[in-house]
């Protein structure tokens, strides 16, 4: 991979920014803002407090589900993966495809209305991602390096906690990178009933009182919790993964 | 130190061992030969206690093979380095799993002389690296057996004759028992006290030689035993075809 350098990210957002600035131009309706209206309602949002507020909500929101999706994820996905029947896998493989975000009416029935049910929306969805990931990366850990560790008078304990629990890591960091686009689309759907808070409900207040400004401001503070999460990402992969850095 | 008496493998339909018999003295070295897929590394798999004898008798320091022997160390033909972890830990793992002080893993890295490689990660090494890490590794532990499989077979020639003085250097400052696996002729000539020969599947014993002269690989001694053993060999092969 080659270094990035501060000035690779000034290009990239010059290039998403004059691509902005075509499309509104192009389009010159209310509901598409010139990039100067949206930033100036971003900076007023974030000066008010409101953006603020439901930025903290939003990001909690989805913060929890993924915490939750990894304490049930990770230790189900690596133990599927090393010792798992052919019962888990096929009830995997008939689960997973299925569309989770169908079950909002049930959800909503079973939990109710509150932080509960969406909190388990979110979860529900990216569980299954990271779940399949991380199972695929335990059941595909080369045999050589597990005698390695039963060679040295290793067992099962030992096996999990040397081999296969390392060799997994880089592929479930992998995997909540994948479910941080996944939880923040799942969050905008999650945030359209019942609720006042949250980045997903203050865009659709907004497109509805057409205050196109602060909507755009609300799919900007989205974008830049996804790119918030992405960096937290890279900067735990860099601390629990010190042997792939030295390979870049 | 190793007893085999009439010992044979077997894995579902396929006989991979059949009567392998030989006597292993406490401080000594055997080098098993014998083409791929004879059975050899299935041998020392049995003697690691990885995989249970279920034909015949095998001993190890006077009691029946049993897994996870405290004094055994297994060095694999892949080294089995964890790449997640770097020299030193990796050098430090067996101590560690087995809860033991980790200081005699820095003192197993100067014996092979890498100490100064202790925290790099194993795809920084080289071949040759990476096999003296994977013998410090085992050193680390103290072994009174020492089991390797094929450890020398992916470095060039001159790294291999080095890492061959090396393993003897180490082996006659410890006098630790000594099994080898290997298919270089030459090799076990000059590491094995006893060579063993062994047929293709399912391996049998075709040829069991004495060496007086471990250590050697110029003297005339040396090439006799060498062409004795490739004779062996040679009809082993051809008996199986």
């Amino acid at each position: 991979m080659p270094s990035r350098r501060w000035y690779h990210y000034v290009i990239a957002l010059a290039i998403m920014a004059l691509v902005w600035e075509g499309i509104a131009l192009y389009l010159s309706i209310p509901a598409f803002p010139r990039l100067a209206d949206a930033a100036s309602a971003f900076v007023q949002g974030v000066v008010d407090g409101p953006l603020v507020k439901h930025f903290a909500v939003s990001a909690y929101r989805a913060t929890v589900a993924t915490l939750i999706s990894l304490a049930i994820g990770l230790p189900l996905g690596l133990y599927l993966g090393r010792s798992g029947g052919p019962v888990g896998a096929v009830l995997l493989y008939l689960s997973h495809p299925i569309p989770k975000v169908v079950f909002l009416p049930v959800i909503i029935v079973v939990l109710g209305i509150g932080d509960v049910s969406k909190i388990f929306l979110i979860t529900l969805v990216i569980f299954f991602q990271i779940l399949v990931t991380v199972k695929d990366a335990a059941a595909g850990v080369p045999r050589g390096l597990i005698r390695s560790v039963q060679s040295l008078g290793g067992g099962e304990w030992a096996i999990y906690r040397h081999v296969i629990l390392p060799a997994t890591l880089p592929g479930i960091f992998t995997a909540l990178r994948l479910s941080t686009g996944t939880a923040v689309a799942v969050l905008f759907f999650a945030e359209t009933y019942a609720t006042q808070l949250g980045l997903g409900s203050m865009v659709w207040d907004a497109w509805s009182m057409r205050d196109y400004g602060l909507m755009f401001a609300g799919v900007m503070a989205m974008a830049l919790m996804g790119f918030g999460f992405y960096v937290l990402l890279d900067w735990a992969e860099r601390f629990f993964c010190p042997w792939t850095e030295a390979r870049r | 130190m190793i007893e085999a008496r009439s010992v044979g493998y077997a894995y579902k339909e396929t006989v991979a061992l059949r009567d392998v018999s030989f006597r292993l003295p406490v401080g000594q070295t055997l080098a098993v030969v014998g083409p791929s897929g004879c059975g050899k590394t299935t041998l020392l798999s049995l003697m690691a206690g990885l995989a249970p004898v279920n034909e015949g008798e095998l001993l190890v320091a006077g009691s029946p093979v049993q897994p996870r022997r405290p004094g055994t160390a297994l060095i694999l033909q892949d080294y089995g380095l964890l790449p997640w972890k770097t020299v030193r830990e990796n050098v430090a793992l067996g101590l560690r799993i087995r809860s033991m002080d980790p200081a005699p893993a820095d003192l197993a890295l100067k014996e092979v002389g890498i100490a100064e490689l202790a925290s790099r990660w194993p795809h920084q090494l080289s071949g040759g690296q990476r096999q003296r890490v994977a013998i410090a590794r085992s050193l680390a532990l103290g072994p009174d057996l020492l089991l390797m499989d094929e450890p020398f077979s992916a470095l060039d020639a001159l790294t291999r004759e080095e890492m061959q003085d090396l393993l003897l250097s180490i082996w006659r400052k410890r006098r630790t028992s000594l099994v080898l696996v290997t298919h270089s002729i030459t090799e076990a000539v000059y590491l094995g006290q006893q060579i063993i020969v062994l047929s293709p599947r399912p391996g049998r014993i075709v040829g069991h030689f004495r060496n007086g002269s471990v250590g050697d690989r110029r003297s005339p001694a040396f090439f006799e035993l060498v062409n004795e053993v490739r004779d062996a060999l040679e009809k082993g092969v051809n008996a199986g075809a």
